[in-house]
């Protein structure tokens, strides 16, 4: 008798972890629609970089009255 | 008769768990399925091309970008100089006819240091009068004015250089264009020399003079 309790509880171990995988496994979102071959955008991967660069320099001149 | 019932009702719960335990395995075939449809799972059969395209980045820097003739004045006191007098100074090196201001040497330097060929236009935040001022007169017209050539041989071919002559400054933003085809670092050589100079009137009034050249690199396409 003891053992077949034992084999018993086994079963609704078995049960309950069956049911838990059901659950998961529905709860996994899949996408049902979508694209069904491997597409790639370049304008996606490329690099958007500028195309403009500024840049300053600077140029300092100091005049004075002339000397007599 | 007891044990019967029990065994029959052991195989009652067996056989649900054994279904429960296939519908997983067979929901868990169909999603895995599904994963290597989306995740594009190569076959013998299948040919896929990718595309990539890099944009060329415009980057430009002054290596050198700052020129200082510190302050000075007019040499008016006659032979040899001009009269009206009036003072002359580069970025080569010569100062002639003024007294006080530094000789400078080498011009601002702009590195292309992206990874594409530009075109490089050029524009002052003032021009001669702006500037220098003075001309009054008799005296000679204050003039302000820029030279570009390559600093590294070769940076920008010799038919694409258009300011290699000393020419008056250009105040209209985004100024003109002084070489159309500037090489970037890393494939051969990327700077350009700015070379300036200044002609000052002996009536130029006393000031702390700023100009601001601007440099603008396009990418070309």
């Amino acid at each position: 008798m003891d053992s077949q309790k034992v084999v018993v509880v086994l079963l609704l171990v078995t049960i309950i972890l069956s049911v838990i995988s059901v659950v998961l496994t529905l709860t996994v979102s899949v996408p049902q629609s979508g694209p069904s071959k491997l597409s790639v955008n370049a304008n996606q991967i490329s690099n958007a970089g500028d195309l403009k660069s500024v840049q300053n320099g600077q140029i300092s001149l100091g005049i004075e009255a002339p000397k007599k | 008769m007891e044990g019967e019932g029990i065994t029959k009702g052991l195989m009652v719960v067996a056989i649900i768990a054994v279904a429960l335990s296939a519908f997983v395995v067979v929901s868990n075939l169909i999603n895995v399925q599904k994963i290597q449809r989306l995740a594009g799972f190569a076959t013998d059969t299948d040919i896929g091309n990718a595309t990539l395209t890099i944009q060329g980045t415009a980057n430009i820097n002054f290596s050198r970008n700052l020129i200082n003739w510190s302050s000075g004045y007019v040499n008016a006191s006659g032979a040899p100089c001009p009269n009206p007098a009036y003072a002359y100074l580069d970025t080569e090196g010569n100062t002639v006819c003024g007294v006080g201001w530094q000789t400078v040497g080498q011009g601002l330097v702009l590195d292309n240091i992206g990874n594409f060929n530009v075109s490089v236009q050029l524009a002052s935040s003032n021009n001669a009068t702006q500037f220098i001022g003075g001309g009054g007169g008799t005296n000679v017209q204050p003039s302000y004015k820029w030279k570009i050539t390559n600093n590294l041989t070769g940076a920008c071919p010799a038919a694409n250089l258009t300011t290699i002559t000393y020419t008056d400054v250009n105040i209209t933003v985004p100024g003109s264009v002084v070489c159309q085809n500037l090489g970037y670092q890393g494939t051969y050589s990327n700077k350009l020399s700015i070379n300036l100079n200044v002609t000052i009137p002996v009536d130029a009034t006393p000031k702390t003079a700023v100009s601001v050249i601007t440099a603008t690199a396009t990418t070309i396409t």
